[in-house]
């Protein structure tokens, strides 16, 4: 016998004595792979003999399968199963019986019998019918809690999001409420900080809705993606031009070390959205004056892209929840960098629709360097060449 | 005037609450986290405590008073806890009402109002070392 991985509880409910003791016995040894879910289930079985009896035991224990004779001495089997229907329990029932008529079977179906087994039955087929009743009702409990999952993720997701979205809308109220009623004057040192800070949240506010759109037709799949040959160092070039109006601003240096051009399969917005990602935080966490190092190493079957900045690093606890959902390190040395949250997870969920990773390293006031990975061709596509 | 620590992750509200509470004249540091703002408070020992409850995580603020109140010199340091979520969590924020069940001592609604921030801190700088609500029960 193997190791089972989940063992249900089944009721027998049979006034003959016999017939309990023989079920139990075929039950015992019985277990039952289940393939789509790659697991192993047993059973442990119990037996009333009547109508009463079944009413006592249900009260203190749940059961999964009922193996239910139709002819009680002080009911019916019918009874059960329409009281089980009425409570819409998951309960599978397997009707036993020697009074075996069609109609019989086809009133035990209506109220919802599983399967319907006509005494005398061989333990075979006792067990063919348990086996495929304990199918039916995992897959069926598997899948209502992968739902429920589902919809505890769907759930925090948005509460976080309306938590996001209440943040600017709080801060810019509060400003202007404070303008409103004159306690910040147009002669004051925070007149242009109120309305200065507005805009910037505002602006914040239309990036995590773009963020947030982004990430939703990657997620959904609904993004069209055009995979065509591409030559990523002329991307790179392009965001470094994009970017380098904000570096400088800060007096920090872009440096790239790459080949001069790498042919890859790829869709040319996706693999923007990430790199831009990457380049842009290494020049928004960064010190004054500082650098950023862009490195790219081709090997036949992936690319490595290195993103190196001299900025403030984060702490190994920062590092961990760096691409989830949302996240955004909050100290006083991000204070004054915007951010949706959105841009580290975007980037992973992208990466691997390209069988690659991201990882980061970082020491505290050093720097952070983020590397990505990606297959260059996907399906075995045969390398193609750039025409330029 | 009074030395309060405001501790929110968000810049604006900081900024918010400074600009409110400088026309009082009270003298106001920040911090943007429960680790830095612990570590303000005790360097600094405020008369009080302005603290956000969803920072890094959605409950920083209350294990950030729950902290405060274990240190012996910082327990009897009034706290306001700040608040966009009590609506949405159901959550039990009026003492009087509710009774205690947080280690603080009042709660207000953002986005801050002028009137109603400076009433609270105007009666919570007010409060005897007994009527600090230590232990949330």
């Amino acid at each position: 016998m193997n190791n089972v991985n989940d063992v249900l509880n089944i009721l027998i409910i049979d006034d003959e004595e016999g017939m309990c003791m023989g079920a139990s016995r075929a039950l015992s040894s019985t277990q039952v792979f289940i393939d789509d879910l790659n697991i192993i289930v047993g059973f442990s079985s119990r037996a009333v003999h009547s109508y009463s009896e079944y009413k006592t035991e249900i009260v203190n224990h749940k059961y999964d399968l009922i193996l239910l004779d139709y002819k009680l001495p002080d009911g019916s089997g019918l009874d059960i199963l329409q009281e089980l229907n009425e409570q819409s329990k998951e309960t599978l029932v397997i009707m036993m019986t020697a009074y075996a008529t069609f109609e019989t079977a086809v009133q035990a179906t209506k109220l919802g019998a599983y399967d319907f087994l006509a005494k005398p039955f061989t333990p075979e087929e006792l067990r063919n019918s348990v086996r495929k009743a304990a199918t039916r009702f995992v897959l069926a409990k598997r899948a209502k809690s992968f739902e429920e999952e589902k919809r505890k993720i769907r759930f925090e997701f948005i509460s976080v999001l309306s938590h996001e979205l209440k943040s600017p809308i709080n801060a810019i109220d509060g400003y202007l409420k404070l303008l409103h009623e004159g306690s910040i004057t147009p002669d004051s040192e925070n007149y242009q900080m109120a309305i200065e800070r507005s805009l910037l949240r505002l602006e914040g506010m239309r990036k995590l809705i773009f963020d947030l759109l982004d990430m939703t037709r990657i997620e959904s799949g609904q993004k069209t993606r055009k995979i065509e040959p591409i030559n990523l160092i002329a991307i790179i070039n392009l965001l470094i031009e994009q970017n380098t109006y904000e570096a400088k601003l800060n007096g920090i240096t872009l440096n790239l070390v790459s080949p001069n051009e790498l042919s890859m399969d790829g869709d040319q917005s996706e693999l923007e959205i990430i790199l831009n990602n990457l380049i842009n935080n290494a020049i928004k966490y960064n010190r004054t004056n500082g650098t950023v190092d862009i490195t790219v190493n081709d090997t036949p079957t992936q690319v490595e892209i290195q993103i190196k900045d001299s900025g403030i690093g984060l702490e190994p606890y920062e590092q961990d929840k760096l691409f989830k959902d949302f996240v955004r390190i909050k100290n006083t040395d991000t204070m004054n960098i915007q951010g949706s949250g959105l841009g580290l997870s975007t980037v992973k969920k992208i990466a691997a629709l390209y069988e690659g990773t991201v990882s980061v390293t970082s020491q505290k006031g050093i720097g952070s360097t983020f590397c990505v990975t990606l297959k260059k061709y996907l399906n075995n596509t045969i390398s193609p060449k750039i025409v330029t | 005037m009074a030395k309060i620590l405001c501790i929110d992750d968000d810049r604006d509200v900081l900024e918010t609450c400074k600009i409110i509470l400088s026309t009082e004249k009270h003298n106001v540091t920040v911090a943007m986290n429960g680790n830095e703002g612990y570590a303000k408070a005790k360097s600094e020992i405020p008369d009080l405590i302005l603290l956000d409850v969803m920072m890094d995580d959605n409950t920083e603020g209350f294990h950030t008073a729950y902290k405060l109140r274990k240190d012996p010199g910082l327990k009897f340091v009034p706290i306001l806890m700040l608040t966009s979520v009590n609506q949405k969590l159901n959550m039990k924020c009026d003492p009087k009402k509710d009774g205690n069940f947080l280690p603080v001592d009042a709660f207000l609604e953002k986005p801050v109002e002028k009137i109603k921030l400076l009433k609270e801190v105007k009666r919570l700088l007010a409060l005897k070392k007994d009527e600090i609500n230590v232990d949330g029960n």
